[in-house]
């Protein structure tokens, strides 16, 4: 009955948008403001139908309502609440549902946007907007419908994935999605910019609040879904460079270097071309990234299986968003060309801003290329070839740790720099020296990895770097207003919330540089022992005490004890579990067996421990021990890219820029 | 200074697309790549397939499944077809642990070489999850 009324909000849902397009196409080919207004009124009536079908979803998932196939494929009596609406993006019909609701809450925020500048491109911006709502309602009412029936109404249904029982699987796909979603809105208006008869110079000022936001919901995503992996997923590693992982990096990459054009647009009138370019490809690898993961093109651990007519669909609709806007870039480029230029490659702000953008861009290209290839050489010599994790490290970390280096040093150039003044200061050269020492020694102390010894060098750079014009902002502050002390210095910090707010972010960076220097000297044993037994892995010795077994609603549990002492300390218990999920559906199948590792750490190490197995009762026991190097300063660094990105996002006052 | 500052931007430019194109050659080499084949084309000609760098994707036969915890060696053969009792199967052997979903039907996916018994060495073994597990 009420998935009755979910079909029909869909179904309305997608009839509304059309009508709202044709009336927005109306009113800006006949200059007709009064129903641009109609238009605009549109847009919210399609959130609130998109809002109703989800929370409609999500109370069928609540309450099991299981003549609904989505229902029964997703959850099950015994499922805690927060999993049931969790189910709500678990699977392809729901994760599609969230991704319109979202896109529809955006098209309101951009239609009702009370924002001065934007005034002109705004009715525009929401048609485009209104497209792409429909490019989603479309397939969700006629291809991929969440309210679908069963023949019948089933028991029960199939319960939840138990890897996605875990709390960073309820935040991980909702702040991918968000970040995903929002690179709409400047995508839109980039769109708007490039169809409006005159180009709108300022529209990276408006727009660099969502691309922020975006940009952190995704980075957060990212790392998020790393750190799932980790402690989840049970194979001690936290990226595995699947072609469904790299697909949310993509955008993220092209996202970071439109951050960094935007802002040399804003500074210089440079770059505007590459931002609208980069703001285009950015929201189109956002829909691939979703593509990639559903069509089943390229073989993932991950991903659903594909549908052909949903993939041409996919693949026309990104053709459409992607390639006629940058033809149409191509034609009108004489009148988007920059009135600012570049004049200083290597030794100016935004010049190495340039060549930090250059390699972000080719970083993209290089995962995209290895994320394809079995596509391409299947295409190409007949042969499906595919690249391993020993690619990406090749290509990638050379490329990382260039990067960490440029950010160390175009921090320290001016924006603005007199005539005469040298590039660098002085105290550039000594830092940069310093960091020649550390890595020397890094690397005859023991830290026998040249990536990893420049990793934690490129870190230490940034650091010190972030610290030198922290203190040099202070100085010129003391200079100007007498205060003095710690109070100047956090001051002169608060009072440019965005240069605040970068340095959070590019601090951020700097450790989980030093999070992935760990991962070459992580140590990892396999191995059965005896209860009572003690191994040693690593610096740590550990004793198998012996296996319990828990019921737990809706599951079984095997936990073995494992006390730990690190170079003869005791550091206490810890208990890796392997978890037995009934399959409701089918109770004939087979239980499906999940292991739960057990971590415990520091900033210098975790250790990680996995149950695989046990024999004669628990007589003997087989354990993977992995000893997993500075991982924690991974997960520190994207706590502080949200607070820094947030910092950066803060409303300030309106004040005049230098 | 004698070059203008067109020339020095195509350096720069030119620079970073010449080391990225460098890093993706030399990331093409040697072991970063193999050969990614389906169960079935094994089969057919086992002979043509040894001691290359293999990828192989097929579905887990669950009576197959041996997992040896007291050596950490797991073996199990992988069928060409999905819950078809008749198909064909290639045997692998895994020096690790059993890995999460490790389940009858599902899909798998190896990395590793086959000798001259067109037994497969994996060194790296992935479960697909199934259609219910899905990411994103």
């Amino acid at each position: 009955m009420l998935a009755d009324l979910g079909n029909l909000a869909i179904m309305t849902g997608f009839w509304v948008t059309v009508f709202v397009l044709v009336t927005y196409v109306v009113a800006l080919v006949g200059k007709n403001d009064r129903l641009i207004k109609t238009a605009h009124t549109g847009v919210a009536i399609m959130a609130v139908i998109a809002s109703l079908a989800t929370a409609i979803l999500v109370y069928l998932l609540v309450t099991g309502d299981f003549s609904v196939r989505y229902v029964v494929e997703h959850t099950n009596r015994a499922l805690p609440v927060l999993y049931k609406i969790s189910a709500l993006w678990a699977g392809q019909e729901g994760s599609l549902l969230l991704w319109l609701w979202l896109h529809t809450i955006l098209g309101v925020l951009v239609a009702f946007s009370e924002d001065k500048r934007n005034e002109e491109l705004r009715p525009l911006a929401s048609t485009i907007m209104t497209f792409i709502a429909l490019f989603f309602y479309g397939i969700i009412a006629f291809l991929m419908n969440p309210f679908e029936r069963m023949p019948v109404t089933y028991p029960d249904g199939a319960g939840l994935n138990p890897l996605l029982q875990n709390f960073g699987m309820i935040i991980h796909p909702v702040t991918l999605y968000l970040g995903y979603v929002g690179f709409a809105a400047p995508y839109a208006f980039a769109v708007a910019n490039l169809f409006n008869k005159k180009p709108d110079p300022n529209w990276v000022k408006y727009t660099r609040s969502w691309v922020l936001a975006a940009w952190g919901f995704l980075s957060v995503g990212i790392l998020y879904g790393a750190q799932w992996a980790y402690v989840e997923l049970g194979w001690g590693g936290y990226w595995a460079w699947d072609p469904v992982e790299n697909a949310s990096l993509f955008p993220w990459l092209t996202g970071t270097a439109l951050i960094h054009s935007a802002l040399i647009h804003e500074r210089r009138k440079a770059l505007n071309a590459t931002s609208l370019m980069l703001a285009i490809i950015s929201y189109g690898l956002c829909v691939f990234g979703t593509y990639l993961t559903r069509s089943g093109v390229v073989q993932s651990v991950h991903g659903f299986p594909g549908i052909p007519l949903l993939n041409t669909l996919f693949v026309l609709f990104m053709a459409i968003l992607v390639i006629v806007p940058l033809v149409w870039l191509y034609r009108r480029r004489d009148e988007y060309a920059d009135e600012g230029q570049i004049n200083e490659f290597f030794s100016s702000k935004e010049g190495t801003f340039v060549l930090t953008n250059y390699i972000f861009v080719g970083a993209t290209l290089a995962i995209l290329v290895g994320s394809l290839f079995p596509l391409i050489s299947r295409t190409l010599m007949g042969n499906e070839i595919t690249l391993n994790i020993g690619y990406y490290n090749v290509v990638n970390v050379p490329l990382g740790i260039a990067l960490a280096f440029l950010l160390g040093a175009c921090i320290r150039i001016a924006w603005k720099r007199q005539p005469g003044e040298p590039v660098f200061p002085t105290d550039f050269y000594y830092s940069l020296g310093a960091t020649g020492v550390l890595v020397v020694v890094l690397y005859l102390m023991g830290v026998r990895h040249i990536g990893s010894a420049l990793a934690i060098g490129s870190a230490f750079f940034i650091i010190l770097n972030l610290i030198l014009d922290i203190s040099s902002h202070a100085r010129i502050r003391h200079e100007n207003t007498g205060e003095g002390g710690i109070l100047n210095v956090i001051r002169s910090l608060t009072g440019n919330r965005r240069r605040f707010g970068a340095i959070i972010v590019h601090f951020a960076v700097a450790l989980t540089m030093i999070g992935f220097a760990g991962a070459p000297f992580d140590v990892e044993t396999s191995q059965a022992v005896r209860r009572g037994e003690t191994w040693q892995v690593g610096n740590y010795e550990l004793t198998y005490q012996g296996l319990r077994e828990e019921f737990i609603h809706g599951y079984s549990a095997v936990y073995a004890t494992v006390e730990v002492s690190r170079n003869g300390k005791p550091l206490g218990v810890m208990k890796p579990e392997m978890q037995f999920h009934r399959n409701y559906l089918n109770p004939s199948a087979p239980e499906q067996q999940m292991s739960e590792v057990a971590v415990r750490g520091n900033l210098a190490e975790d250790l990680y421990i996995i149950l695989a197995g046990w024999e004669r009762g628990g007589e003997t026991a087989t354990f993977k021990v992995m000893v997993n190097y500075l991982v924690n300063w991974i997960w520190i660094g994207m706590y502080l890219i949200a607070i820094g990105t947030v910092v950066a996002l803060w409303p300030t006052k309106a004040r005049v820029e230098s | 200074m004698a070059m203008s500052r067109k020339g020095r931007v195509g350096l720069g430019i030119g620079v970073i697309v010449a080391a990225v194109a460098a890093l993706v050659y030399f990331g093409f080499s040697g072991s970063n790549s193999s050969y990614y084949r389906t169960v079935s084309e094994i089969l057919a000609d086992p002979a043509s397939f040894q001691n290359q760098s293999l990828r192989i994707s097929g579905y887990l036969v669950g009576d197959s499944i041996d997992w040896d915890s007291q050596n950490v060696v797991l073996r199990f053969a992988l069928a060409a077809e999905q819950n078809d009792p008749s198909s064909p199967c290639l045997n692998v052997v895994y020096k690790g642990i059993k890995p999460n979903n490790f389940e009858h039907g599902n899909e798998v996916i190896i990395e590793g070489t086959m000798d001259q018994n067109a037994v497969v060495t994996a060194e790296k073994l992935m479960v697909k999850c199934p259609s219910k597990y899905e990411e994103q």
